[in-house]
């Protein structure tokens, strides 16, 4: 009776298929975050009867054979690059990313992790750096006196001084892009890591070819669609049930066997 | 007299073969491309001994096959540039270790560096087997009904679609793959970005087939039963003779 575990795999692979929903959902409100998508695949076949197979000497072959598929498991979860969309927070050290890339991240191990969260705040000693604490690259320090803080769509950083008239420019914000973005490992708290199926990071500036913009005051949204998540929580949900039913029946149908005499 | 017994076990067997499709099938509800197998039986006759006490012959079942279900699955929108379905018959051929293989899952990536692969990291190909390569940086991808991708308006190359004329033949492998001795022929069917094609399961289908086979299962039982309440009655008749 595979009934039983080809049902035991289903229910598996829809109750991963919940938790990646409940992540999008409770990601909903995250910055720069991006929905992620559970995709199955079905497992392998037993070919108890092959198709082709010669039934006589004349030359008929099978049409077609005995295939007894095995169940289902997960492929990948994926995530989906969709653009967010930008809320302003007039926030100066806000900055949204319009189009492909991430932000460079040195981690306290001196590794570079990537971002498109760019909820950015001040150390004390003025450098620009993520939400945890973690100085952007290449390192930017806006000085205590500065006026204001305008960032160009370009990502070049200007302060204002009293008695200047023109800004200075301290420096500009990197981004790095890659082939397959899909190959990045998500760490947490809004942070990628290089591995190789992502490829290594083509480094540039926003606005250059292939790289997309930033804009000062804003941030992007996550590109969780509420609508569409639950519409896929119901299909899961009902999906579990049904293969807790090829459970159910496989057992009644062991049930009657046990009683034979 | 034993004959009912073995009949009513043919067709437990053969039951039990169906409810492992319908679990398989209900197992891949949410498969991307999976597409639907079904069970066939046939009539075995066996010949009684003797042709003069005819009809002196018994019936039983065996499986004969299984055989897929073509009909599209249900559309559903992605909006991911790499996410591909095919809107009538075809396969996306695609190049493994073991040889060329065909699907149906057009949820595509790119690897590290640049090629259009499976999520096993195979890589798709064009109808005449050549891998697709998208230029480094490549983020403006365009694909046009007839599965030509193009980058920033430069063509890169054309997803091939290809059909069988018998694609009963194919043979499932798994990881959504078919393979087949028999050579493809171009399919003109179009390639429709963004889309993914859901699994053709049918919910209410396979799980009334499920029913079926459960009450038939224990029907079957049923005959099992009563043939042996009749040996029963018939040894305790015979000895108090």
């Amino acid at each position: 009776m595979r009934a039983l575990s080809i049902g035991a795999t289903g229910m598996m692979a829809q109750q991963l298929n919940v938790e990646v929903i409940s992540n999008n959902i409770a990601n909903m409100s995250t910055t720069g975050y991006k929905r992620q998508r559970a995709e199955f695949q079905d497992l392998l076949y037993q070919q108890e009867r092959h198709v082709g197979s010669p039934t006589s000497d004349t030359g008929t072959i099978l049409p077609s054979g005995v295939q007894v598929g095995l169940g289902v498991k997960t492929a990948a979860i994926s995530r989906d690059d969709e653009q967010g969309a930008l809320a302003k927070t007039d926030n100066r050290l806000d900055v949204a990313l319009q189009g492909p890339g991430f932000f460079n991240v040195q981690l306290p191990n001196g590794d570079t992790a990537y971002t498109r969260a760019g909820s950015f705040q001040l150390a004390a000693d003025g450098t620009i750096v993520t939400a945890d604490g973690y100085p952007v690259q290449p390192a930017i320090v806006i000085p205590a006196n500065a006026k204001d803080v305008v960032i160009s769509t370009a990502g070049e950083v200007f302060a204002y001084f009293d008695g200047q008239v023109q800004p200075q420019n301290l420096g500009q914000l990197e981004l790095s892009t890659f082939i397959n973005d899909n190959g990045l490992e998500a760490e947490g708290n809004n942070l990628f890591k290089e591995t190789t199926a992502s490829g290594a990071p083509t480094v540039g500036v926003a606005g250059q070819t292939g790289f997309g913009t930033i804009l000062q005051g804003y941030l992007e949204g996550s590109n969780v669609n509420v609508v569409s998540e639950i519409t896929n929580l119901i299909q899961a949900q009902r999906a579990y049930e049904m293969n807790s039913k090829s459970i159910e029946t496989a057992d009644q149908m062991l049930q009657t066997i046990t009683q034979l005499r | 007299m034993e004959n009912s017994g073995y009949l009513a076990l043919a067709r437990q067997v053969a039951l039990d073969r169906a409810i492992d499709v319908t679990a398989n099938n209900l197992a891949n509800l949410r498969t991307s491309g999976y597409k639907a197998e079904k069970v066939m039986f046939e009539e075995y006759v066996q010949k009684g001994t003797s042709p003069a006490t005819a009809p002196n012959q018994m019936s039983s079942v065996v499986q004969l096959g299984t055989f897929t279900d073509y009909q599209p699955g249900s559309f559903e929108q992605t909006g991911n540039a790499l996410d591909f379905a095919i809107q009538g018959e075809g396969f996306f051929p695609v190049q493994t270790d073991a040889g060329t293989r065909y699907t149906r899952d057009g949820s595509f990536q790119l690897d590290a560096n640049g090629q259009l692969v499976t999520h096993d990291g195979d890589p798709v190909t064009d109808a005449g087997g050549s891998p697709i390569q998208l230029p480094p940086g490549a983020k403006n991808i365009v694909v046009g009904g007839d599965g030509q991708v193009s980058v920033d308006g430069n063509v890169v190359g054309q997803i091939g679609v290809v059909k069988f004329d018998d694609p009963q033949s194919l043979v499932r492998e798994g990881s959504g793959l078919y393979s087949s001795s028999a050579a493809p022929v171009p399919a003109e069917s179009a390639v429709v970005q963004g889309m993914i094609e859901g699994s053709n399961v049918q919910p209410v289908l396979e799980l009334t087939r499920m029913m079926q086979t459960l009450r038939d299962f224990q029907a079957a039982q049923q005959v099992v039963d009563s043939q042996h309440e009749m040996s029963l009655d018939a040894i305790n008749k015979i000895a108090k003779v």
